[in-house]
């Protein structure tokens, strides 16, 4: 759950990107922080390989400002893709409020998202957590893809393999040019808020 | 009315994130600096610039400025075959972890050092003060000043050189204790002070958090105590023997009685060295 | 595993660390949860450091050597110290949910510090579970 400080009066959110290894999770936050940190002045952490791929998580903090008269920052999260960080993710996924699910359109890696999805649900069990009741947000990464001729998933057939009993808001994307990054964000940062009511009373 | 709250939050977050996130507006600009922080670097603790309060001991000895020997002198003593091969074991582990045992270890091998060196003047000095300092931190542990173990490796750090530095003149090794000495009348003055603060802030604590320190404050007391051997200074009487004195007015009856020893064996060290230099 | 703390829990805390580890001459302290959220920070005034990426990166560094520790057999490790040039971090669990951490420059030895560091522990967990 959140984490609230009612001394200080400031709420902590964590919202972690999940996803099959080079989804695009990374790039999601990379884009996020050039794009805003002249307005949400924050620095981007990040552990990876030489080879530039997740090694422990990204981190991206900031502020949106006062809502109800508390602080409210938000810390998003990336994990680790490849299937051997399970542990790692698993600690990654510790205290989360909000996972925003990025899948890959490529057709090659449709069972890759599958697992990836399946392994999201049983690391939040671990936590006591349901992948039905935490805030959840599924982003179709690389749509740019299909116009250079990649074989890509179709927006159908996503939506079938992935949210057929989720039932999320869901959005086609592209994060490295940007497309829907920024609404993703804005998605699962809103239905996370509305899910701490209680805690901002 | 939860429906209409949730309503309020939800409009006000989203209006937020729109102010936040408008992307149309925005430059292009990727590379961009981060400022650096200003670091400033922590305080260095000041040992060399006070005056001695009470220099009386060295009034009578002929001048001598205190600084560090040259480092041309070259160690050639081999730690590894050295009688304070075990106490530099404990020295480094008293670093990572103070326990009960390491202090233990540590009285003991600086009583069984004072053997080996009963001869040696300068080092049974060092020897004391290490053994001081043991049996300070042993006692107090967490209420011990910070600067004790600082000191209590400086005070060791010197005495390997006095003890390792082949060739090492007596007039060396002399200004190199005396240095110690002088970080060690500091540390007492420190300690003083922290007792007397402490007391103090007691007697104004309103706190209802913490738990009452009665017990660790008695046993607060814990420097050495002159008894029936001038080089006999025992915690273990001292407790018994302080009763009911208020831990800082304690602290003070074994300052004294430790700059009493110090001044003694200081006295008679410059009686032999006047002997020394009229025999040349 | 959800807490709740109130004002007079935070305030005792507060003093805790104040008290034991900044007036000992610690530069920064924090408290955090094992998700990398911070509870309570502290510092010297002299050294400002990003708290929030050093808690979400603490919180993931304990948890890794937590793990490495089970792996080959130990229950946990009894120090998580990294030695800097001119600053060293310190870390020490605080019952199961909460990790203290501790900045410090090398004029505190980490023997006296781990002392110190022990006894605030011993009154943060009495504030915690009266």
């Amino acid at each position: 759950m959140a984490f609230v400080n009612l001394k200080k009066k400031e709420v902590q959110v964590k919202i972690v990107y999940y996803g099959p290894g080079r989804g695009g999770k990374t790039t999601n936050l990379e884009y996020i922080y050039h794009k805003f940190n002249e307005r949400i002045k924050t620095e981007m952490v990040t552990i990876k390989t030489h080879g530039d791929r997740t090694l422990f998580f990204d981190f991206l903090p900031f502020d949106i400002g006062k809502i109800k008269g508390y602080d409210v920052k938000i810390q998003l999260y990336t994990v680790p893709g490849q299937v051997k960080y399970d542990s790692t993710r698993r600690l990654v996924l510790r205290g989360v409020d909000a996972v925003v699910f990025v899948a890959d359109s490529m057709q090659v890696r449709r069972e890759k998202n599958i697992l990836s999805l399946q392994n999201l649900q049983k690391n939040l069990s671990t936590y006591k957590k349901s992948i039905f009741k935490i805030p959840l947000v599924l982003q179709y990464n690389k749509r740019d893809l299909a116009e250079q001729g990649i074989p890509t998933l179709s927006f159908k057939v996503l939506e079938k393999d992935l949210n057929s009993q989720l039932k999320v808001p869901s959005f086609e994307a592209s994060a490295l040019v940007g497309t829907n990054v920024t609404q993703t964000m804005k998605k699962i940062i809103s239905m996370t808020m509305r899910s701490l009511q209680r805690e901002l009373k | 009315m939860a429906d209409r709250k949730n309503g309020t939050v939800t409009v006000e977050v989203e209006q937020r994130l729109e102010d936040l996130f408008r992307e149309e507006e925005l430059a292009q600009d990727f590379a961009k600096d981060s400022e650096d922080p200003e670091n400033s670097a922590p305080e260095a603790i000041d040992l060399s610039s006070e005056l001695l309060e009470d220099s009386t001991a060295l009034e009578e000895s002929p001048p001598r400025e205190l600084e560090e020997p040259p480092d041309s002198l070259e160690r050639s003593i081999d730690l590894e075959h050295s009688p304070l091969k075990d106490l530099k074991t404990i020295v480094l582990s008293i670093d990572w972890e103070i326990n009960d045992e390491d202090m233990t270890r540590f009285i003991e091998q600086v009583e069984t050092l004072k053997v080996t060196y009963e001869y040696d003047k300068i080092i049974l000095l060092f020897l004391q003060i290490l053994g001081s300092l043991g049996k300070y931190v042993k006692t107090n542990k967490g209420n011990a000043h910070p600067n004790a173990i600082k000191v209590l490796n400086s005070v060791y750090t010197s005495l390997e050189k006095v003890i390792l530095t082949k060739g090492i003149s007596e007039q060396e090794k002399e200004k190199i204790l005396l240095i110690e000495i002088k970080r060690f009348r500091e540390l007492k003055q420190q300690v003083e002070a922290k007792g007397v603060a402490a007391a103090k802030k007691k007697e104004k604590k309103v706190s209802t958090y913490l738990k009452p320190k009665e017990k660790e404050e008695k046993t607060a007391v814990a420097l050495q105590k002159q008894t029936q051997s001038p080089d006999e200074i025992d915690s273990e009487t001292l407790k018994t023997e302080m009763g009911p004195m208020p831990p800082h007015e304690a602290f003070a009856y074994a300052l004294e009685e430790i700059k009493q020893v110090l001044r003694a064996e200081f006295k008679a060290l410059r009686a032999e060295l006047k002997l020394w230099r009229d025999g040349q | 595993m959800e807490y709740s703390l109130g004002h007079e829990q935070l305030n005792g805390i507060e003093e805790v660390l104040q008290e034991d580890l900044i007036d000992l001459g610690v530069n920064c302290v924090f408290l955090i949860d094992m998700a990398g959220n911070v509870i309570a920070n502290l510092d010297n005034g002299k050294i400002k450091h990003d708290i929030y990426s050093l808690a979400a990166l603490a919180a993931g560094n304990f948890g890794a050597v937590s793990e490495m520790a089970k792996i080959i057999g130990e229950d946990e490790f009894s120090l998580l110290f990294h030695k800097g040039e001119k600053e060293s971090i310190h870390f020490s669990k605080v019952m199961t949910e909460f990790l203290l951490v501790t900045i410090f420059s090398k004029d505190i030895s980490l023997g006296f510090l781990r002392l110190k560091v022990a006894e605030a522990i011993g009154k943060i967990k009495n504030i915690l579970q009266p």
